[in-house]
């Protein structure tokens, strides 16, 4: 296969991993940093990243986690700039259903207060679904101390839902 | 117990509409020229002006309490690792040191951080040894290092505290000591890098991927279709 093919190939895996992958790591980043907009940017920007080391990272069982987690580091610099509300101000306090739009706010909102390497672990987890040992190698932490994360975490977010649905 | 966590985060994350985007976007960004130059600016303007501090590694030859350090990363080389294990990035706090400080005032500073039972280790870097190490970090850069003085970069103490993260009551304690010139806690020093890598490509940080061999070793420059 000459370099060219190869290439191509390399592309074409590229982008079924992307069609894939992207939906996933935008409404995860968009659920932690609460602006769509900010979200889209990020996202891209993580998946420019992946494509430059696609070689590599093809061969890894958690190239999404690891997406995701550069997604999410670089979400970090949005913390303090993000959109004042996403849902209509009446809407703001009520208890809603799992996936009405206040419910979400309130679900964004409480993973924004936890600490950023908490708040990576839990929507790993959680929401991308990964095992303890794949958070570990995308975010190059030891399982402990994802372990750890994840338990405070938990506890923090269960907290802090309780406290906004009363 | 813990589906009804799960699933209230999966829903509310499958209730988020994500937009069109083509994966042109991702692998066509005209952006990666731009952005490397944008870092070269950031990072030049940091060593030189604002001291380094978040460039300046080295390997240990210092003093200090010597418990080993973890790697930065675990997928990096161990030459990688060896670097990155002595940036700022790994310690909870780092403390920048003035020409001028005294013989004095280092001993004093060391033994503030010796008697201190919350310091479990602390190691010192100097302005050469750090110099040595970002020129290393940075060998395929030469624009980030050549026409920078060895003196650059600020002598500095890395230190690791018993309970990571928590190092503002040290670092309250330390820096208005004479001699020093400014004390910082991890996690502000990581925040800042972060700004300082717009695109996330610090070299230590933990998505960074060693190169392969055959490719460029900056993952900056790197480029996708080569």
């Amino acid at each position: 296969m000459d370099a060219v093919a190869t290439a191509r190939g390399i592309t074409l895996r590229f982008e079924d991993f992307y069609r894939t992958e992207f939906p996933q790591v935008f409404r995860t980043v968009s659920l932690t940093l609460g602006d769509d907009e900010a979200a889209k940017d990020v996202t891209q920007e993580a998946f420019k990243r992946a494509y430059a080391r696609w070689r590599r990272l093809s061969k890894e069982s958690w190239a999404g986690g690891w997406v995701t987690t550069t997604a999410l580091n670089l979400s970090r610099r949005h913390r303090s700039k993000p959109r004042p509300t996403q849902m209509p101000a009446e809407l703001d306090g009520e208890v809603g259903r799992q996936t009405d739009p206040s419910s979400r706010v309130d679900v964004s909102r409480a993973l924004r207060e936890l600490p950023f390497k908490q708040r990576q672990v839990v929507v790993l987890f959680y929401i991308r679904d990964l095992p303890v040992p794949a958070i570990a190698a995308a975010m190059s932490i030891s399982e402990g101390t994802v372990k750890a994360h994840l338990d405070q975490g938990r506890k923090a977010l269960r907290s802090l839902l309780e406290v906004r649905h009363g | 117990m813990d589906d009804d966590l799960r699933s209230l985060l999966v829903e509310s994350a499958r209730a988020i509409e994500a937009p069109a985007s083509d994966v042109e976007d991702a692998i066509r960004g005209g952006s990666r020229r731009k952005a490397f130059m944008a870092t070269i600016s950031l990072m030049t303007l940091s060593a030189v002006g604002l001291g380094g501090w978040g460039l300046a590694a080295s390997i240990d030859r210092g003093p200090g309490r010597e418990n080993p350090i973890p790697a930065a990363s675990s997928s990096g080389s161990a030459e990688h690792n060896a670097v990155c294990a002595t940036q700022p990035r790994t310690f909870d706090a780092a403390v920048f040191i003035r020409d001028d400080m005294t013989t004095e005032q280092t001993q004093a500073l060391r033994t503030l951080l010796e008697d201190d039972d919350g310091v479990i280790y602390y190691r010192f870097i100097s302005k050469e040894e750090g110099f040595q190490r970002y020129k290393a970090i940075y060998e395929m850069a030469p624009q980030l290092w050549e026409s920078l003085p060895h003196d650059a970069l600020p002598a500095w103490f890395g230190i690791r505290t018993r309970t990571p993260g928590d190092a503002s009551a040290l670092v309250t304690q330390v820096q208005d000591l004479p001699g020093v010139d400014v004390a910082r806690t991890g996690e502000l020093m990581r925040s800042q890098v972060d700004e300082m890598y717009p695109d996330g490509n610090d070299p230590c940080g933990p998505n960074w991927i060693p190169p392969t061999p055959g490719e460029t070793q900056s993952p900056t420059v790197q480029e996708s279709n080569s």
